[in-house]
């Protein structure tokens, strides 16, 4: 019914406002206002959008979250100083989008004085909604709101040898989730509060000190999170072979984490012919904490939990060391060596206290009886060290002022240490585990002008490794990238690429089975691009995205180590196009249509228990009209609408349809 | 391992390889057969070293013919400049990038007598910018990045006197629209069902608008990181700058996390996968690098793990705090 009303109301005011544009004087809109010394210039699209969806609701809001009602689609406001000696102020600037029904918002205040400060603040506000049937049995949810603000103020900003920082940025997460907890071998949905905040400082400068362009920078990050969990009423859990049950649980872990982190880089060019640039970061973080947690409930053996009470302190630290070096040596006009290095090293270590006091008693029919209460201390140590080093050597070779090529070799050795001790008994030492990884690569590649309008990139990167820490990363891959771009004029670009990752990993024995990891991937692109005049505009492209990975997995069926495979297929097609046209002195159209369709497997489905088949074939496209009416010398009207249609093709009940149409006024002042 | 290919898909991986070797055996020839021009290589002529105050007009003469440009000029953060009284004139206005004008002047407007850019390469044409805007961290490895060795100069992105009055930073088109214009393959992430914020927004005509920048999480002027991403607080992974929680330390640390990134799951720009998960299945993700065959990789799945279950095929539903957790090594709680 709503939707009607809306749907009514913007075809009367579309009537009305068609008049009114029949009527207008024909003029063309009037450019900056000047006030006081300055001079102004800002628009602001105002308006209301209606929302008609049928479907999923919580895939919708998860996807997009768009709802209904008066918005601010879009703020401009510039003000500068006519000539050049304002006030406090030479230059202030305001942007905005999305302010009432977006789940995205944003606003950035840019002011400036000529030579002595420069300052920008940035806000954005995000809705995070997740509510998915197909991830962690739908019972991780989320609806919170997030919150980013960005300061930074800059002293001198045109001092070509000294100019001064300061800023500071406050990340807020706050609001209500659910998840889930493990415990007596069920898992338990549980209804967390969300509240968390980092606080970032920092202060710095950059100088000019005899050849070298010096940057210093100290920063300070603190990290709050108070966020507390809880299960008010009985709970029965996942597990339906399983007594146990929650009749009440709260969970307390404030944690803070203080970050202290200093940047020194260094940079100078000598004699126009070597570049070079040095930079270090240190920080050092520590995570402290104290955790409390109350049970009540069953246990899995039928027993009742009058209390099982958890704390106890833990903390983590890990100090961070990363050193680069780059250097380029213009040897000739035709010939650059460059040579980047890096060092990075960091160790994490933490230690958790966690004393647990159980109290039970056991019903049968011949009464309660009190079991004796159990005290559990146990303090686990953890570590993970990590050492790289990296260095990159490339040779870059202009034959022609249409043609230069490059070399380089990447050479990488990463070493990783993992170790535990678990307490008690009392003083175990740490098991330590030591992984070391080295990867060489070569790079080779290109870039040519054929001719003035046509531009080729082209770039060839493979590696070897001898052993890997995860089995998804790069062991012996390939890469292949080439992209180019044909501008015919100056108002036609054609653009094409073509990128294609090949990734294997070891192909150990594992039951007589070859058993790796093997992803390839490729992705094309085209577009192209038509803007003849300020009356007619034209995008259009097209991109196919595939992905098949092929990997050897180990699992357990019913207790029985199985091994098989695990086949992921991506077959992503994305097709656009959008529009702009203006038919009339007075009327402008603008009309766009996205259609992104996976078909993932296709038809082929699994041959046997062992094989895992997975993909997400889903359609989701969304076509969108906006005419503009120029109502006056200083308004325009926006009639627009947008859908978006969503299907998947698995049977996750997560299929929506939403119409979005709206209507706005822009106002320029 | 399991083949896929099948005669049609090799017909149509053959018809498309066979394509992109055409058209790069084309791209290479035509490059050197029409390449014997050399390039003219006039070096930037408004040098602090040959400095002469009578050889500057001032931006006001080069205003009389330019005027249009001069206007557009204006508008910029460099038009500034010019009021600055203590600076010299081969460090503001036209000159500053153009050269002493004076020549071109008296020679009734000499095309010759000033440097106009024609015939210079991208990178002599991003030695002028960077003669003054050398000195800031963001741009101390410009001259290694992926811009600069392949040929993108400072004015493929920005225009000194841009129409544009209200880009402080003088792009020639707002983000992300510039960057996409050349990295097109990307776009098509930002519109999947779960991605950054990038383009979300429809504003004034065709322009697609985010409160997510790319230049959030990349330096286009280069860096020591891959991908010249940006490094958050203390030297982490750019996204720990608004995933703040994710940071740690912890005391259990998923290592894979602090070892490889945050991109050995996820897809950053966007996904179809819930979480911007690089499969569509959390228990594909976990199963294939907890597959242990040999010493590579993380430990296998304990026995008690049915696959056969909902309950096991959901392995986030126990390990919650799979990012890292202060209270549980299997990140429990």
């Amino acid at each position: 019914m709503k939707n009607k009303i809306g749907f009514t109301l913007l075809i009367v005011l579309g009537i009305a406002m068609g008049a009114l544009v029949v009527r207008a004087q024909s003029t063309p809109p009037s450019s900056d206002t000047v006030l006081g010394g300055y001079t102004v210039t800002q628009d602001a699209e105002l308006g209301v959008r209606f929302l008609g969806r049928d479907g999923n609701e919580n895939k919708y809001r998860s996807d997009l979250n768009y709802g209904r009602g008066f918005r601010l689609f879009n703020y401009d406001f510039l003000a500068r100083s006519k000539d050049g000696h304002g006030g406090f102020f030479d230059l202030f600037r305001v942007t905005a989008l999305g302010w009432g029904g977006d789940p995205n918002e944003f606003l950035r205040v840019d002011v400036e004085k000529n030579k002595w400060y420069r300052f920008d603040a940035t806000f954005r506000q995000f809705d995070y909604f997740n509510n998915l049937t197909n991830l962690a049995l739908n019972q991780h949810l989320a609806d919170n709101s997030r919150k980013f603000d960005d300061f930074n103020l800059a002293l001198f900003p045109d001092n070509q040898h000294f100019k001064f920082y300061v800023g500071y940025t406050f990340d807020k997460s706050s609001g209500n989730a659910t998840t889930t907890y493990d415990y007596q071998r069920d898992e338990f949905p549980i209804q967390s509060k969300v509240r968390s905040v980092a606080n970032d400082w920092r202060v710095g400068f950059d100088a000019k000190v005899w050849v070298f362009d010096l940057s210093f920078l100290q920063g300070y990050r603190i990290f709050k999170d108070d966020t507390t969990y809880v299960v008010p009423s009985l709970n029965v859990g996942n597990n339906p072979t399983n007594t146990s049950v929650i009749n009440f649980l709260t969970r307390d872990v404030p944690s803070r984490t203080h970050m202290p982190f200093t940047r020194f880089s260094a940079h100078t060019l000598i004699k126009k012919k070597l570049d070079f640039t040095g930079r270090f970061i240190y920080s050092t973080g520590t995570t402290t904490y104290n955790f409390a947690e109350a049970v009540k409930g069953v246990d899995a053996s039928n027993n009742n939990i009058l209390l099982d009470l958890f704390n106890g302190p833990g903390s983590a630290r890990r100090p961070n060391g990363i050193g680069d070096l780059g250097a380029s040596f213009f040897a000739t006009d035709r010939l650059t060596i460059s040579e980047t290095f890096r060092v990075n090293t960091f160790r994490i270590s933490g230690g958790s206290n966690v004393f647990e006091s159980l109290f039970r008693t056991r019903t049968t029919a011949f009464g309660t009886t009190t079991l004796p209460p159990t005290f559990i201390s146990s303090l686990i140590f953890e570590l993970v060290g990590y050492r790289l080093f990296s260095n990159y050597i490339e040779g870059d070779y202009k034959f022609s002022p249409k043609f230069s090529g490059h070399v380089g070799y990447r050479y990488t050795s990463r070493r990783v240490e993992l170790g535990t001790s678990i307490q008690p008994p009392l003083g175990t030492a740490l098991d330590t585990d030591t992984q070391f990884n080295h990867t060489n690569s070569v790079v080779v590649g290109f870039k040519a002008r054929p001719a003035s309008i046509w531009t080729v990139y082209f770039d060839f990167e493979r590696g070897t490794a001898d052993n890997v820490f995860t089995r998804l990363s790069n062991y012996n891959y390939t890469n292949f990238r080439v992209r180019t771009s044909v501008k015919p004029t100056k108002t036609l670009t054609f653009n094409a690429s073509l990128v294609t990752r090949d990734n294997n990993n070891p192909a150990l024995t594992q039951g007589g089975q070859n058993f790796g990891v093997d992803a390839k991937g490729r992705i094309f692109s085209a577009s192209a691009d038509f803007s003849p005049n300020s009356k007619f505009t034209f995008t259009s492209g097209y991109t196919y995205n595939r992905l098949t990975s092929d990997s050897s997995i180990i699992f357990f069926l019913g207790g029985i180590q199985t091994t098989g495979t695990s086949l992921y297929f991506l077959r992503d097609h994305y097709f656009f196009f959008n529009s702009h046209v203006q038919l009339h002195p007075r009327v402008g159209l603008f009309f766009g249509y996205r259609i992104e369709k996976d078909t993932g497997q296709g038809d082929q489905v699994a041959s046997s228990p062992s094989q895992l088949i997975s993909s997400y074939p889903l359609q989701f496209h969304s076509p969108e009209v906006r005419l503009t009416f120029k109502l006056l010398e200083h308004l325009d009207w926006n009639a627009g609408f947008q859908r978006y249609d969503y299907k998947e093709k698995f049977l996750n009940n997560q299929n929506y349809r939403a119409n979005l149409p709206y209507t706005s006024l822009r106002l320029y002042f | 391992m399991t083949s896929f290919t099948g005669p049609l898909k090799a017909i149509k991986m053959t018809l498309i390889s066979g394509l992109v070797l055409v058209g790069l055996v084309g791209a290479f020839s035509l490059s050197f057969s029409k390449s014997a021009k050399p390039d003219k290589g006039k070096t930037p002529q408004a040098t602090s070293a040959n400095y002469k105050a009578e050889d500057y007009v001032g931006a006001d003469t080069c205003k009389t013919c330019h005027e249009e440009i001069y206007n557009n000029f204006q508008k910029t953060g460099h038009f500034k400049l010019t009021r600055y009284g203590n600076w010299t004139a081969d460090n503001k206005g036209c000159e500053a990038c153009h050269g002493p004008g004076k020549a071109h002047v008296d020679g009734g407007g000499d095309k010759t007598k000033i440097h106009t850019f024609e015939d210079q390469s991208a990178k002599q044409i991003s030695e002028t910018c960077l003669r003054c805007h050398a000195g800031k961290e963001e741009h101390n490895n410009f001259r290694r990045g992926e811009h600069w060795r392949n040929d993108v100069s400072c004015i493929n992105c920005h225009a000194p006197h841009s129409p544009t009055a209200t880009d402080l930073k003088m792009l020639v088109q707002k983000e992300p629209m510039l960057c996409i214009s050349c990295h097109s393959e990307i776009k098509a992430q930002f519109n999947m069902p779960f991605r950054h914020k990038v383009m979300e927004n429809t504003t004034k005509g065709n322009v697609l608008e985010g409160t997510m920048k790319c230049t959030d999480c990349h330096n286009p002027h280069g860096g020591f990181e891959q991908k010249q991403v940006r490094l958050a607080t203390g030297g982490d992974a750019p996204c720990m700058k608004c995933h703040a929680d994710k940071q740690g330390p912890f005391v259990f640390e998923h290592a894979p996390l602090r070892e490889e990134g945050c991109t050995i799951c996820h897809i950053p720009h966007g996904s179809n996968n819930p979480k911007l998960l690089k499969r569509n299945e959390v228990r594909i993700l976990c199963l294939e690098c907890h597959s242990n065959a040999g010493t590579v990789g993380a430990p296998d799945t304990p026995s008690f793990h049915n696959q056969a279950t909902a309950r096991f095929q959901n392995c986030t539903t126990c390990h919650v705090k799979i990012h890292g957790s202060n209270l549980d090594r299997f990140y429990f709680r």
